[in-house]
């Protein structure tokens, strides 16, 4: 690697050239989106290379920006869908609170997901920076597909079926500090207001 | 079967002629040839042994393919989004459990209705333990005396209640949840 020197005008001399305005000028296709950097069957590690974003030291009035631990677990024998409610159910929660829901659901990937929070939680006391354990809530919880593997089951009489044994990779971003409110639900009332101010910021078109 | 002579073009009119006249030479050739020769009678000649023969093959066939009929199969595929409504609907959803409190005795967490899982645990291998020194005393099945039972851990004597009780004693200091009567 070679060394980055550091301010800000190395960095606005470098993104000028790719100014994406320049390139829309004809009026075709973004050219870059068209590009495909790997296959299919390549494995992802975009969720662990997360960890590895240094962002530059904050300047004395900025409000302190708080910790992000990324963390994931590959190829979980379970289905995705059915991660998918356990994944659900955590969104948002503070850890503690997460933990102990997770402890108690029946489900085959509750005790999966509480391993990848424990291991989660520690790996932000040790190498994060993070003072108090518990002080950490879960911004973000997804799933995604895992390798699917295609079996034979057979059945009566001589008949045969493909079953696919599925697999999942369960992602969590654990962010420090409390659990932001949740959100009122939205009343009839704020629909009705949203409708009016659309109304009245119709303009006139095509006129003087 | 219907011919239809009447055709603009002069030359598909002459070619139809000659086709017609090669196939019914004793026809009056004119502009407009007559319609076709005669009517063909259509179908099978029906025996009436046939038309029994026929009918039983006819009820076994539609049989088959009403009950292949009568089967319920979807009609168009579901779109994902169908699919995700009825996927995430919130009855689908886990529900949040409110039934989680701290154990006093432990501090572990237990559901309000069920026994703290860490204290039963403890409780568990205790019992494991004083099961071996009774299967050590004891000596083989069967051998289970017709008294109470009576568990003295270190420092303890028997009191005057457990007179005819048999003892069993454990090496260890007695745990706070086990209360000595």
């Amino acid at each position: 690697l070679f060394p980055f020197p550091p301010g800000a005008a190395w960095a606005r001399g470098l993104l000028s050239w790719a100014r994406p305005e320049r390139w829309l000028a004809s009026g075709g296709l973004f050219p870059l989106s068209c590009i495909h950097t790997s296959t299919s069957l390549q494995k992802s590690v975009k969720w662990e290379k997360k960890n590895r974003i240094v962002y530059p030291p904050q300047l004395p009035g900025e409000p302190r920006r708080p910790a992000e631990i990324y963390h994931c677990r590959r190829e979980i024998k379970y289905s995705k869908d059915k991660m998918w409610y356990l994944a659900k159910l955590i969104k948002g929660m503070s850890i503690d609170q997460a933990l102990a829901q997770l402890q108690f659901s029946d489900k085959k990937g509750a005790k999966v997901i509480r391993e990848v929070l424990l291991e989660a939680q520690e790996m932000a006391v040790r190498k994060h920076n993070v003072e108090f354990k518990s002080n950490l809530h879960i911004a973000e919880s997804q799933t995604g597909r895992g390798r699917y593997v295609k079996r034979l089951r057979c059945h009566g009489k001589g008949m045969f079926g493909m079953m696919k044994i599925s697999r999942c990779h369960y992602f969590v971003k654990l962010v420090e500090g409390p659990p932001p409110p949740p959100e009122p639900p939205r009343t009839g009332f704020d629909q009705a207001k949203e409708y009016v101010q659309q109304l009245r910021s119709r303009t006139l078109v095509h006129t003087l | 079967l219907l011919v239809l002579v009447r055709s603009p073009l002069p030359w598909l009119r002459a070619l139809l002629q000659r086709c017609w006249g090669r196939l019914e030479p004793d026809v009056f050739r004119g502009q407009s040839p007559p319609w076709g020769a005669a009517l063909a009678v259509q179908g099978p000649a029906l025996v009436p042994q046939e038309i029994n023969d026929s009918s039983e093959g006819g009820a076994e066939a539609p049989s088959l393919l009403d009950s292949v009929m009568w089967m319920a199969a979807p009609k168009q595929r579901r779109t994902i989004e169908v699919n995700r409504c009825r996927r995430r609907h919130p009855t689908k959803l886990m529900e949040v459990k409110r039934n989680i409190d701290v154990c006093p005795e432990c501090g572990n967490l237990k559901q309000k209705h069920v026994l703290c899982g860490y204290c039963y645990t403890k409780v568990k291998e205790e019992t494991q333990l004083i099961r071996v020194e009774i299967h050590r005393k004891e000596g083989g099945p069967f051998n289970a005396p017709a008294v109470e039972t009576v568990v003295l851990y270190e420092g303890e004597k028997p009191t005057e209640k457990d007179e005819g009780k048999r003892i069993i004693e454990r090496a260890r200091k007695r745990p706070s949840w086990f209360v000595q009567n």
